[in-house]
Order: structure tokens, then sequence, then C-alpha cells
């Protein structure tokens, strides 16, 4: 699997020189037993409920990577966001279905945009509704307050 | 190999075919879909109403010419399916295509719009296919748009083609697979360039998506050229004919499937205002494909008449949900009320005699047989209590009614499989006329009529009782119906025993006989769909939960 091998390369050398785009996002990144199973820490980004904590990913690579997008999941209850089902960290996302993955994109690009819907979540396709539903209500003190009650707990 | 001009030739008109659609209904594999537990009834149910309309695709865009043509030279045309249709209903147009046949008619459409555009036929093929292939939408975009509808659907608006293209084996790094090897390699003038096993993988995934493939790396789309270049074959077909597939289900209001199993027809309705008129009729919308198979437009579901699609709907739920229920009601109530005795049940009649005590019983209420009289099946105390309200219908009574209603549907369905097994000896016989008595193809042809006849008749016999179980029973009308239905039973039964016989020599003596029989047959049809159709549009034939 020399694509996965390519991609640990590029990864470990991001993070060590600490690339712009990527040091601000992500804490860490590492491959679990082989090199088909991932786990990235990242940062929730600044000007959010989520600044000031880090959140773990879970990323695993189907045989057919990268003619199949990657399986990504949060930490189970630990992450309060519109496109995540808390029970399960399930996150909904474009990118990560069959139909719009597109193998040119690698693990980095991945992790980028889950930084990026943690900035700006999609309430019309929810899977925490409750929080979908105060978003939609653009109530941003109950936004606020719903997603750190809800990491402290 | 998709030059799209010198295709021309090949194109298959579209005519309104369906007077030739309807001619082949004695094809004896249809059989299997009479029941309701065959394939038909895994169809969801189209709901008719709902359906989008708001990019209905206007008929006109497929034959503008013809469709004027249509209504001179083809007035309503007379064929057989008018003894389904009501005199005073429009009768449907629709033709019977092939999703080849479709895209056909899309290339057509393309090459009328290449002065509009001027651009090569593939990229305006790429166009339709963005919007759907609803040309009027995209004529609105383009005139708006220009060059910003080029970009947005991946069209190369540089005006060079360097790069484009399969390039000759090399030592390449594909930064896809991460394999640096010997390889054919291709890439669009974005020039993101991948190796060729790449390329085929990825493209071979999106073939049945229907949706335009592009650049893994950008929006450039690939054409149907670079697909077929790159897969070294007409893959790019498949692409088409799933994108066709995309457009039927996007356009379900005016193109249905065939639901037969294996069957690749498309029906496509030209004229969606009659569907209206039909449904506030309460009349059914049925229509053949070129395969000879039948079915209602409006739900999908097999001929139905005189049901309507909801009672349809509503009846073949009820018989999957009471499934385990009826089978306990049926095998338990032959059992004679006074003496216990087992007693077989035979055909449609309710009025049971226990062959041991002679006590004489309903088989619907169980009660005495002598206040009930001689109707045809209607139970007259359940009926009379439902009058008198003395009484509250309990549920088992309630389900042994329903029973009783079921039992008549699936034995006038058990009886039309016979009819389609006499089917297959009428071919014989008709050529049996022919070689023993020198009678003409079309002398014979009584016979496939009278067997055709015979067909519609049981259809009718047997969808009217889903009508007549929703029907409010103490209703003059439902009296007549049920009177009408006790007249066709009669009129089949005789029917079919005429086309039981063997003898060419007796068949062409008794000759009149068929035209009789079957021309009785036909006007009791007739005479059950109109009463039918009366019924739900007076309400007093409602389907309910
Ligand atoms: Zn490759
Ligand atoms: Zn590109
Ligand atoms: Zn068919
Ligand atoms: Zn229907
Ligand atoms: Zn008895
Ligand atoms: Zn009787
Ligand atoms: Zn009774």
């Amino acid at each position: 699997m020399s694509r996965a091998a390519k991609e640990y390369k590029t990864i470990t050398k991001v993070l060590k020189e600490g690339d712009e785009v990527y040091s601000q996002l992500i804490v860490g990144m590492e491959p679990k037993e082989d090199l088909t199973r991932w786990e990235a820490l990242i940062r929730g980004p600044s000007g959010t409920p989520y600044e000031g904590c880090n959140f773990r990913l879970h990323l695993s690579l189907p045989q057919e990577y990268p003619m199949s997008p990657p399986y990504v999941k949060f930490e189970p209850y630990a992450m309060p966001h519109a496109n995540v089902d808390f029970r399960t960290g399930e996150i909904c996302l474009d990118i990560l279905t069959k139909q719009h993955w597109s193998p040119a994109w690698d693990l980095l690009h991945v992790v980028q945009a889950i930084g990026q819907l943690l900035d700006e979540p999609v309430s019309s396709s929810p899977l925490n509704v409750d929080i979908a539903n105060i978003l939609k209500a653009n109530d941003m003190n109950a936004y606020y307050g719903l997603v750190h009650y809800y990491i402290k707990s | 190999m998709t030059d799209l001009e010198s295709d021309d030739s090949l194109l298959l008109e579209f005519e309104d075919d369906d007077s030739e659609s309807i001619s082949n209904i004695d094809a004896p594999t249809d059989s299997k879909a009479t029941h309701l537990d065959s394939d038909f009834a895994n169809i969801p149910p189209h709901n008719v109403d709902t359906d989008d309309s708001e990019f209905d695709i206007d008929e006109s865009q497929f034959s503008e010419d013809d469709l004027e043509d249509d209504y001179l030279v083809f007035p309503i045309k007379k064929t057989t399916k008018d003894l389904l249709d009501e005199d005073s209903l429009p009768s449907l147009k629709y033709e019977c295509l092939t999703t080849q046949e479709i895209f056909d008619s899309m290339k057509r459409r393309v090459h009328h719009l290449q002065p509009v555009f001027s651009l090569p036929p593939q990229d305006i093929l790429i166009l339709m296919q963005r919007y759907d292939w609803n040309e009027e939408r995209l004529l609105e975009e383009w005139t708006e748009k220009m060059d910003n509808l080029l970009i947005e659907s991946g069209l190369n608006t540089s005006g060079e083609s360097d790069g484009r293209g399969v390039k000759n084996g090399k030592e390449f790094f594909c930064p896809i697979c991460c394999e640096e090897i010997l390889t054919e390699t291709f890439s669009l003038e974005c020039g993101h360039e991948y190796c060729i096993d790449c390329y085929r993988h990825y493209i071979k995934d999106r073939l049945n998506h229907g949706k335009i493939i592009t650049c893994m790396d950008c929006s450039l789309a690939l054409k149907n050229e670079d697909i077929d270049q790159i897969m070294g074959g007409a893959s790019s077909v498949k692409l088409m004919d799933s994108s066709i597939k995309s457009f039927i289900r996007k356009h379900s209001n005016s193109y249905k499937w065939c639901p037969y199993t294996d069957c690749k027809c498309i029906i496509h309705l030209k004229d969606t205002l009659s569907l209206q008129e039909y449904s506030r009729l309460h009349a059914s919308r049925f229509v053949t494909c070129s395969m000879g198979h039948s079915f209602c437009f409006g739900c999908g579901f097999e001929i139905h008449a005189p049901a309507d699609c909801r009672v349809t709907d509503q009846w073949v739920k009820k018989a999957r949900l009471e499934c385990e229920n009826l089978n306990w009601v049926l095998s338990h109530t032959k059992e004679c009320p006074r003496c216990s005795v087992n007693i077989e049940k035979n055909g449609g009649c309710n009025h049971m005699v226990c062959s041991s005590c002679r006590h004489e019983f309903c088989w619907i209420c169980g009660g005495d047989w002598a206040p009930h009289g001689s109707s045809f099946y209607q139970c007259a105390i359940y009926k009379n209590e439902d009058k008198n309200k003395l009484v509250a219908d309990t549920p088992k009574k309630t389900l042994r009614r329903y029973a009783f209603f079921y039992k008549m549907f699936t034995e006038h369905e058990v009886s039309a499989k016979l009819d389609w097994k006499l089917g297959e000896t009428v071919g014989f016989k008709v050529k049996g006329l022919q070689e023993k008595i020198g009678v003409s193809w079309i002398e014979g042809q009584f016979l496939t009529e009278s067997l055709k006849t015979l067909n519609e008749g049981r259809t009718a016999l047997k969808w009217s009782f889903a009508v007549a179980y929703y029907s409010d029973p103490s209703h003059n009308l439902t009296k007549i119906f049920i009177d009408n239905q006790g007249l066709l039973s009669n009129a089949v039964e005789s029917l079919s025993e005429l086309l039981q016989i063997k003898s060419p020599e007796v068949i062409m003596k008794r000759r009149t006989e068929f035209y009789n029989k079957a021309g009785y047959v036909k006007n009791r049809t007739k005479a059950l769909l109109e009463c039918g159709r009366d019924l739900l549009r007076k309400g007093i034939s409602k389907a309910r939960e």
C-alpha cells in the first residue's frame, strides 16, 4: 500500500516542519497498528465554541482507498456539532461520500475539511437536531452554551 | 465512434405506437404477474399527484414536428383498449421507448441546438447532461450566463486543447496510487495527470451514477470520447444510459418504467394533462409496453379497473397486513356452526349447506341462511345489523367479511392464471383450424380475441371485489354493482367453457357462439367497470385504512 506510505511520509514531514495551514489545526496525527487506521487530535478553531479544546478523530482507510473515501469519526460522546452524531461520532460531510470523494484528496485534506466544518456547521443536514435548531434560530448565546454544556459533561 | 451527425441515419423516429404495443397481449409469460404476491406487489406505489413536475419536460422538445401531426392524423384511436376507456375519457397518448431511443432523441436535439451554441456536439451533450436534459432551462441559462455556464459545466474555455488525452507509456509517478511505473497516463487541459489504471478505476466507479465525470483534481469534464479512449471501449454508453435513467427518475410524471421483471421498456406519456382528468373520474390509466405488458401508469400496478389507484393501494396493503389473520380465517371457517363437521366451500357462493346435518348457513357471518335471501354473495345479515346498529361489528366478523372478498379476489386471480394456460392451447387450436380445415389465419383470430376478452373480464371481476369491499353495503348502487358482478361472473364462466372445446370442427361450427358470448362478456365488463367508477365517483366506495 504505497499510497498510505506516501501519505505517512507527507504527514510526518508536515507536522515536524510546522506547515502553516495544518499546524494551526492539527495537534497530532499518527497511524495505529498499520497504515489503515489513523488517529488525529485537532484543535477547536478560534472564534468557534470549540476554541480551547482538542478533539479526537478516528480515520480508517478502506481497501479501495483512495478510490473510496476514508471512514472518519469523532470520538463518541465528545463532539457536539450539528453535523456530527453525538452518540457515535459519525460525521455528515459530502466529500466523505463515495459520490463526492475524489481520489486526488488525501487524509490531510479530509482533516482540513473537518476543521472547516467545525467553523461552518450546516444546519440543513443535521445529525444533532438540538444544535441545528438553535443554529437555525440564530441564537449564538444558546449555541455556545449548549456546545460548552455538552463538552463539559 | 460517437460522431453524432453520422448517427442520424440510425435514429428511430418517435411515433405514437400504442396501437401496435397493445396487440401483443397473448404472451403467456405474463401470467406470473397477475398474482398479488408476485413482483408487482414489491413495487412501491408511485404517488402520481405529488411527483415532481417542476422541470417537467415539454414533449415538443422531442418531436415538435410530429406532435401536431399526431393530433391531426391520429385522432382518438379506436383500439381494443377502448373497452377499458370510457367514451367520455380522453385516450392516453403514450409511446414505448428504451433508454437508447431516448438518448438518440437527445442526440438529435443536440444536433438541432448546434447553431445556437456553436460548440462541438460533445460539449453540448455535457451541457444537456448538466441540465438533466432539460433543454428549455439550459437555453434560458445559456442566454444569461454564457461563458460562466461553460466553466460551471467543466468545459474548457481557453480555446486550447493542448495536453488532453491519453499519453504514451513512460516512467511516471502517479500521485493517486503512488506507484512509479512504466504506464500510459491521461490528463485534460488542466495538466492533472494520472496513470491510466487509476483513471480506469475512477471512471468505472462512476459510470452508473449518471453524472458528469470530471478530472480527479478539478472540475474539468471528461467527454464521452475521453471516457472511451481511457476505457478502451464504448464505456460512455453506460454513462449515458445511467444519465437517461436519472432523467426518467426526475420526470416520473411523464416517464415510467414497465414494472414487469427484466422489462426494459419505458412508457412516455405525451399528455400529462389527461391524467388529471382520469384521476378526477376515478378511472385508471392503463398502458401497454411493446412487450405486451399492461400496467397502470398511475400506480405502476397491474390493470386494476374498476378499482382506482387508491383502492388498489389500500387493498394490496391490507392483503399484506392481514396475511396471517387471513390464513387463520380461511382455514377455520369451514366448520358447520351446528355440528362442527368440516365443509368444503366451493366457489363464490356464501350459501353453505352442511353435508352432514343439512344446516344452511352464511359463510361470512356463520348465521342461518334463511334471512339472507338470494343475493349473489352479499351477506344480508351483515348489512341489516349495520343498518339497525343493533350489534357492533366484531373484529372477527369484520375480518371474515374481508376474508370473503379477499378469497373471491384470489379465486379470480387463480382462474385468470388457468386462462393463461388455456391461451397456450388456443394458439395450437388456431393452427389446427388452419391445417385441418383450411381456415385462414385472419378467420381464426376470433379465438384469440375471445381469450383476450375473457381475460379482461376476469381482471375486471377480480378487482371489482376490492371496490365492493370498500362499498357501503346498504347503498342501492352497491346492490346493482353486485348484480353486475354476478352477471359478468356467469358470462365469463360460459365463455371459458366454450374455449375448452378441442375439436377444430366443433369450434368452427359454434363460431357464432364465440362471437356472441365474447360480445356479451365485453358488454358486461364494460357495465361493471362503469358501475364501479360510479361507486367511486359518488363516494359510495371509499378506500380506508
Ligand atoms: Zn495511479
Ligand atoms: Zn484537472
Ligand atoms: Zn414491459
Ligand atoms: Zn393504478
Ligand atoms: Zn352441520
Ligand atoms: Zn347459494
Ligand atoms: Zn351472513
